[in-house]
């Protein structure tokens, strides 16, 4: 049996001719080669880098060639070292149980240490590649786009560049605080809460969080939502009052949940209901703005179906756009409870009320294992959560994605 | 046709039905009810743990809106020049400080959205077939984003020492834990036949990723960016409070020590700036998203 003979494309491989194609065809191919402006964008945007990383930043060839061989140092060592302590606490799981998990939290703590910190820098490695990779990629066609492309991208990272060199970044100071950070890792290991009566306070501060974060979320929308009309194009119709409503949100909202806690400590002293009012404060603005929103988009075929059949503008409003609203605002309300949840664990810090002040107590003490410790707690908490409040969506409004 | 005509249900059907009805609805109002009563305990609940003092609140309310009246500055209509220059008389050095919380901003967003653009095809569940692998991607975006990057800018802070140094390191991380997020959504939407196309003539992972993916998720990656830097801009502006750089320390210490117009000065500075990064980038993103659709 014989192979079928296939017709011979011109396409293929033996025959391709580029330039004998191109020449049959003018006009249908971009110019070849590199266009004068692309080469230039290209000269300009490789310039500005290498400038900026020399002159702003410092940066040697040499500097940075010592450095990733000292980061390469100690990856090999570590790797070595934390073997060792990962086998010895192999070893002494058959006997002694609590050695044993000392031996594996010093085996991953030199793992963080001299292996993950001194990776996290020699990351810079592959963005310098890409950088390279992006600009010879550049060359593959020519045009005006593709030139404008370079030099924005010149631009970017010149200006990434400069900001690093001007706010005091360099190669040994990142890599000082990279080992000093895998040295926290270590000392983080085994979360401890310290004593039974700090884990009680520690417990009692995670419901405040909550419960700052609930009692926020839940009022701020109470509030925001007869505003929220006030700020909708289509329930409102007068300029002035719009312009002003819209106005105030922004600035509420401008203003951050630590500023409003600083602000309400003022007035109510230290303690979790300066935390509730700055979280009232802040989300007032958001909740305002992202209720309008919903109002300004809902369907208008209900409202005038409602004022048709003689209903009012109050009944056209509870009838025909606040069905439509209300799923959308349930499940803006329920995400801003989770993100809540989040921004309520650090007003702490400025003494309004939850988990931040022990944190950040215990950052600034180094009581390292009670940071881990603190810092499970908020993760644990937070994905709960997630959870519950992604159930009630759904039970709420059904398998719609949340806005 | 006569009214006593029209065909009428049976008595018996119509009764069942009716108290089929009120089943069904008194089954949903026992539920609000339920739902109803856990919302107010839970309200009364986290009242009592909140220490929710209205008394308080409303016997104190006349010392907030005496604050935001102390905070506002003396301006005459006929002294107006030098009434503002005293009001902003640190206006150098707060520029400057401004300056410092944008450029922290922007340098934390672009890092935060290199490691995000990396991991994000790693966490994307069309493209990478390991669960394991999957798995870890996702889990340390989740760590990234759940911590609260302030206090990222804490440990950081004793770490690099005080600065914008650990705060541009810690908007790094934390947006890299939520850009990730957001990225690796948009890859899971896009179109898989240019991958299958890559794939089938032997590509690897970087090339499939290169000419296959990249050129579908641009447009939205840059335009989540832009969100994030909004974002990020308000972050920087807090940084200062542990010592992480920008304007924060300023505005902090204005605060804490009852430099009253000196509040007003700051805040007006840090609302006008956030405000206008909000209508840049909407400008900016409704050209980019505008740019993808005439393609």
């Amino acid at each position: 049996m014989t192979a079928p003979v296939l017709p011979q494309s011109p396409f293929s491989d033996r025959h391709f001719d580029r330039a004998a194609i191109m020449a049959r065809y003018p006009g249908e191919f971009p110019a070849a080669g590199f266009a004068p402006a692309t080469a230039l964008a290209a000269l300009v945007a490789i310039g500005g880098i290498v400038a900026s990383l020399v002159i702003v930043a410092g940066v040697t060839p040499g500097a940075f060639g010592l450095a990733v061989i000292a980061a390469g140092q100690s990856i090999v060592g570590g790797l070595g070292e934390a073997g060792q302590a990962l086998a010895a606490a192999a070893a002494l799981f058959a006997g002694d149980l609590s050695a044993a998990g000392g031996a594996l939290a010093s085996g991953l703590g030199t793992l963080i240490t001299r292996v993950a910190a001194p990776l996290g820098f020699a990351a810079v490695v592959p963005f310098m590649l890409y950088v390279l990779f992006v600009v010879v990629d550049a060359f593959r066609a020519s045009g005006s786009s593709r030139a404008l492309t370079l030099l924005i991208f010149g631009v970017l990272v010149s200006l990434l560049i400069v900001g690093l060199g001007v706010m005091g970044f360099s190669i040994a100071r990142i890599a000082a605080g990279m080992s000093q950070l895998g040295v926290f890792a270590k000392l983080m290991l085994p979360p401890d809460w310290g004593s039974s009566g700090k884990l009680a306070l520690y417990l009692h501060a995670l419901g405040e969080t909550l419960a700052i974060a609930f009692l926020g979320t839940l009022i701020a929308a109470t509030l925001a939502f007869p505003f929220g009309f006030l700020a909708a194009r289509n329930a409102v119709p007068v300029w002035l009052l719009r312009f002003v409503t819209r106005r105030t949100f922004d600035t509420l909202r401008g203003v951050d949940t630590l500023i409003w806690a600083l602000i309400w400590i003022n007035v109510v002293g230290l303690g979790p209901f300066a935390g509730v009012l700055a979280i009232v404060s802040s989300d007032f603005g958001a909740f305002g703005k992202l209720f309008s929103e919903a109002i300004e988009t809902a369907d208008r075929k209900p409202v005038e179906g409602v004022l048709s059949t003689g209903g009012s503008r109050l009944h056209a409003v509870r009838f025909g756009i606040l069905p439509q609203i209300l799923p959308v605002i349930l499940s803006q309300v329920l995400y801003y409870f989770e993100s809540n949840t989040r921004s309520a664990t650090i007003i702490g810090i400025v003494g309004a009320g939850g988990i931040g002040l022990h944190l950040s107590e215990s950052i600034r003490t180094l009581e390292w294992q009670q940071v881990s410790f603190l810092v499970l707690m908020v993760l644990v908490t937070v994905a709960v959560i997630d959870t519950l409040s992604q159930r009630l969506r759904f039970a709420i409004i059904g398998e719609r994605r949340a806005v | 046709m006569r009214a006593d005509t029209l065909p009428r249900l049976d008595p018996t059907v119509r009764d069942r039905l009716e108290r089929g009805y009120l089943y069904a609805t008194a089954a949903r109002r026992r539920r609000m009810l339920v739902g109803f009563g856990l919302l107010v305990v839970s309200i009364l609940l986290a009242g009592w743990i909140a220490e929710v003092q209205p008394a308080k609140f409303f016997a104190n309310f006349g010392s907030f809106t005496k604050y935001i009246h102390d905070i506002l500055p003396v301006l005459h209509l006929d002294a107006a020049d030098t009434g503002i220059a005293e009001w902003y008389w640190g206006w150098k050095r707060w520029l400057r400080l401004l300056g410092e919380t944008l450029l922290i901003a922007y340098v934390g967003t672009l890092v935060g959205a290199l490691g995000a653009f990396l991991l994000s095809f790693l966490a994307a569940g069309n493209l990478v077939r390991s669960p394991g692998l999957r798995f870890a991607a996702r889990r340390f975006l989740e760590f990234c984003r759940t911590v609260p990057e302030i206090v990222f800018a804490l440990i950081f802070v004793v770490a690099f020492g005080l600065g914008p140094v650990p705060g541009v390191l810690a908007i790094a991380i934390h947006t890299m834990g939520a850009l990730g997020k957001l990225f690796s959504e948009v890859v899971e939407n896009i179109d898989m036949k240019p991958v299958e196309g890559l794939v089938s003539t032997g590509a690897g992972f970087v090339e499939t990723v290169r000419f296959a993916v990249l050129p579908q998720v641009m447009t939205n990656y840059a335009s989540y960016m832009l969100l994030r830097f909004e974002v990020n801009v308000r972050g920087a502006a807090i940084m200062g409070y542990v010592g992480a750089g920008g304007i924060g320390q300023d505005l902090l210490e204005a605060i804490r020590k009852f430099y009253y117009t000196d509040v007003s000065a700051i805040l007006l500075m840090i609302i006008i700036t956030v405000v206008a990064i909000d209508m840049l980038t909407e400008t900016l993103r409704h050209r980019v998203l505008g740019a993808e659709g005439a393609r």
